[in-house]
């Protein structure tokens, strides 16, 4: 009795810290997936001298695919990743010269998954919202 | 002589009864279990770490915080007027949707007018409208607040 509920206090100290370890794992392979399309991006925009339009949520852009890993998703998990290109003609306060701004929407319904990925990108310039936030590449 | 081999023989046979006697008889007495004090603070312990994770486990995170996540809506707006504006300048019509422009799925609603649009976004409850026309300067300002990172 007393070595079950000895086991049961350390499983119940344990499974948080697992769950945390799982979801850091999970934001790093986040990161690393975003990497993979930045390269991706500045590879085509090497070889066009512009970026590539917007793609669809989870669908990976014909225009990357030649420069990603092969079999690279854009979907992982509960994570769906979306290119994301936006003009701005006017520019931005800080840097009115920016002309385009490209990023890569991320999102996920796992709130906690995405605290994680936020808190590995911390500093980032980003925007949106609790289960859908766009991270600024260029 | 032979007193003394009896006496020896006596002494010997009681050595060994007192052994017999001291010794562990088997399904004797069980030794003592846990103290029951001690098994209560244990299950107590399991269960109050079983309703911490519980609740801790419901508990969402703050991933974006309010004063962000309006900075976010306002800089979405921007993005998406700046597109609407674009397509304008080329085309001399409004776009039809913003599937169109390919900034569609950022929590925007759309709605065209004759040669005006509104764009509206819900931030926390509370409705944002953008109406064309409208400076958009407070909206492109948001960007500032989001220059730092998220959090």
């Amino acid at each position: 009795m007393v070595a079950m509920l000895i086991t049961g206090i350390l499983a119940s100290l344990a499974i948080p810290s697992i769950g945390a370890m799982v979801r850091r794992a999970d934001a790093a392979r986040v990161v690393a997936d975003m990497s993979a399309i930045r390269v991706a991006a500045l590879d085509y925009f090497a070889a066009n001298g512009t970026y590539p339009a917007s793609g669809s949520a989870g669908t990976v852009p014909g225009t990357l695919a030649p420069s990603l890993p092969r079999g690279f998703s854009f979907r992982y998990k509960t994570v769906t990743y979306r290119w994301r290109r936006f003009g701005l003609p006017r520019g931005l306060p800080s840097s009115p010269g920016q002309t385009v701004l490209e990023g890569v929407e991320v999102a996920t319904t796992d709130r906690k998954l995405m605290a994680a990925i936020t808190s590995a990108l911390r500093g980032r310039f980003a925007f949106g919202g609790p289960t859908r936030i766009t991270f600024v590449i260029e | 002589m032979q007193d003394k081999k009896e006496r020896a023989r006596d002494y010997v046979a009681e050595i060994m009864r007192q052994r017999a006697a001291n010794a562990p008889k088997p399904g004797g007495p069980r030794r003592a279990g846990p103290r029951p004090a001690l098994l209560a603070l244990l299950a107590v312990l399991l269960l109050s770490l079983i309703a911490w994770n519980l609740t801790a486990g419901r508990r969402q995170p703050v991933v974006v915080s309010p004063d962000q996540e309006e900075a976010s809506a306002q800089l979405t707006v921007y993005l998406v007027a700046q597109a609407i504006e674009t397509y304008r300048d080329t085309t001399r019509t409004l776009p039809r949707n913003l599937e169109d422009l390919g900034v569609d799925g950022v929590g925007i609603t759309y709605t065209p007018g004759g040669s005006t649009y509104t764009l509206t976004v819900e931030i926390g409850g509370t409705q944002l409208t953008y109406r064309s026309g409208e400076s958009l300067e407070p909206y492109r300002a948001a960007a500032e607040v989001l220059l730092g990172g998220l959090r």
